[in-house]
């Protein structure tokens, strides 16, 4: 036994070890989006609504395909056309994907400023520009996914029933490019406009109306107008990317989509810079606060 | 002998050089110049002095006005790898009240590029000891357990230069005696710490250095008993207490250096522009005047004081 005693100093330094690289960093900032745009990690409720809404989105394709082996199976004759193509489908998803924007934008952007939580970021190497990025690039993903999983559930359980799976599958492969590019259209301009919004929103509730009322009064008001001016039909923003979706399938739009007869490359410029407009009304915003 | 401002330090990690910023027609802070160095600078002030915005600018999420701040020579606003050397603990909750503990500290460490970012958290928040909670959802938190949090993802990538605003709001008085120690040790070990605060009790613990400020301006700068002799038109106040008060009254008020000698509550309260001459010659007084002194204390000498003196100055 001895008499003596010592605290030792257990030091702190700076640390000096390997660090991940921005990218690393940035996709972390995505994965932490993604898992709150879905609910990851929060309350059951909080799931809930984004994987019913996904399930409701699925749900059409599982019965195309049930409805086909059925038929198969009893021999009943479905006729040449598909009960349900590529195209027609987003008329289903993109009614989802608006609600799902509707609450998932205000809930990825307005809590983080809001409540400070923006210095998290902030306060660190992630600057707000590549702050802002991965929120906008974890909506993307969420919102593609919800555009493109119905989608491929339809390619490949309508493959999977044809008598040859991959020519099925080739065969379409010409044509099924165009399904994430018109996705593309129905994700800008649904994000852009929800996250311009919620950029300026500081309530999530307001946030949401104001979506849904913005969006549906644009469309009503250039729906209306167009018949005074085809080109008030550029108004009617809910309308773009249906447009835009027959013009990259090549088929002609449905009657009830207004401006058909107005060129398509004033919506597709409309689009982009109605989505230019979005993105610098955002950042400038975020500039503000910052 | 140099004749370097207080308010600046002799090897600066941080330079604030005639800082202003305003918001619209308000002005936060007015024409500052100081620096700051490895130990803990205390930035007090009441509440709406400018300490929060001088720590934005400090910590690079504000942009100056008018004025120059530079971290090691560098502009942090343009310099982002910058935040891998700051930790900064916000006045903001600024926590996501769904995440534990654990998940909070390690995405803090996952911000700031930490390679092994569960590690860092689980050390991090063992040294601000929640441990045992650290699995435990921030939502459920006490404020003083939140705020120990905040602490954690500041430190968890382990940074040099730490910027702490109000820091030990919401603890009690066990968790802040815990914070106070970690914080000097930080600063022990060659970190620059600024910490804000308006408890004067705190910053006094705390800091080896302060910095006053006032209406968005540099008050005072120094150690407590540097800026309260520099306030040469203020008497120095001392309650004395002695067995026979009536003849040490007299003895006093005959005294060079005294110029003020009042009755108070059984005590005299003696007003001196010279204490060391006071403290020098009462004791030799007393002695020969065969007077026992019960008490000699200082009563302006603490941080309160020397801030209420400051604050009447506006």
């Amino acid at each position: 036994m001895t008499s003596e005693g010592a605290v030792f100093d257990l030091g702190y330094e700076r640390y000096s070890g390997p660090r991940l690289g921005d990218r690393e960093v940035f996709w972390r900032m995505v994965i932490d989006g993604l898992r709150k745009s879905v609910g990851i990690g929060k309350r059951a409720r909080s799931k809930a609504f984004p994987f019913a809404l996904l399930a409701l989105a699925i749900l059409p394709a599982i019965g195309v395909v049930v409805i086909q082996v059925v038929a198969n199976i009893f021999g009943i004759p479905l006729g040449e056309e598909l009960l349900l193509n590529a195209p027609e489908y987003f008329d289903w998803t993109a009614q989802l994907i608006f609600f799902f924007v509707a609450v998932a934008v205000p809930n990825l952007l307005i809590p983080d400023r809001v409540e400070g939580v923006l210095l998290v970021y902030t306060s660190r190497p992630p600057t707000i520009n590549r702050y802002l990025v991965a929120r906008l690039v974890a909506m993307a993903i969420s919102v593609g996914t919800f555009l493109m999983v119905p989608q491929l559930v339809l390619l490949v359980g309508e493959g999977l029933i044809s008598d040859n799976f991959f020519g099925h599958m080739v065969d379409n492969l010409a044509f099924w490019w165009r399904v994430p590019l018109a996705a593309l259209f129905y994700l800008a301009v649904n994000v852009a406009a929800a996250a311009a919004i919620a950029a300026y929103v500081n309530n999530r509730g307001a946030a949401i109306a104001v979506y849904i009322i913005a969006m549906n009064v644009l469309s009503g008001v250039g729906f209306g107008l167009s018949s005074i001016n085809r080109f008030f039909s550029l108004i009617a923003i809910q309308f773009w990317p249906p447009r835009l979706r027959d013009w990259i399938f090549d088929r002609p739009s449905p009657e009830e989509v207004p401006g058909t007869d107005v060129p398509v490359v004033a919506v597709l410029g409309t689009t982009l810079a109605f989505v230019a407009l979005a993105v610098w009304l955002i950042m400038r915003r975020y500039r503000r606060l910052i | 002998m140099t004749d370097r401002s207080p308010a600046l330090v002799a090897e600066p990690v941080i330079e604030v050089t005639d800082v202003s910023k305003w918001f619209g027609d308000k002005v936060a802070n007015s024409k500052l110049t100081c620096s700051f160095g490895a130990g803990v600078t205390g930035l007090l002030g009441p509440n709406g002095a400018g300490k929060t915005t001088l720590l934005r600018m400090l910590a690079g999420l504000t942009q100056p006005s008018s004025g120059v701040i530079t971290v090691d020579g560098m502009d942090p606003r343009s310099h982002p790898l910058l935040f891998e050397r700051i930790g900064l603990v916000p006045e903001e909750d600024a926590v996501y009240g769904y995440l534990t503990a654990r998940q909070y500290v390690t995405y803090a460490g996952e911000l700031s590029g930490v390679s092994n970012p569960g590690q860092a958290a689980a050390d991090a928040l063992a040294t601000v000891q929640l441990t045992d909670s650290a699995d435990r959802k921030l939502g459920e938190f006490s404020k003083g357990m939140k705020q120990r949090t905040r602490v954690a993802a500041a430190i968890v990538h382990r940074p040099d230069i730490l910027i702490l605003d109000e820091p030990l709001n919401g603890t009690d008085p066990v968790q802040r005696a815990r914070l106070i120690a970690l914080i000097r040790s930080l600063a022990a070990a060659g970190a620059t710490v600024i910490v804000s605060s308006h408890v004067l009790v705190e910053v006094e613990r705390l800091a080896d250095r302060i910095l006053a400020m006032t209406s968005g301006r540099l008050a005072a700068a120094g150690s407590v008993e540097a800026i309260r002799a520099a306030m040469t038109d203020i008497p120095y106040r001392v309650r004395v207490a002695a067995d026979d008060l009536r003849s040490m009254g007299a003895l006093l008020i005959a005294h060079d250096a005294i110029s003020s000698v009042t009755l108070d509550a059984g005590e005299m309260l003696i007003e001196t522009d010279d204490l060391g001459a006071l403290g020098r010659d009462l004791p030799r007084l007393a002695v020969d005047s065969g007077i026992r002194i019960t008490r000699f204390e200082p009563e302006d000498m603490s941080l309160e004081a020397v801030f209420a003196y400051l604050d009447k100055r506006r």
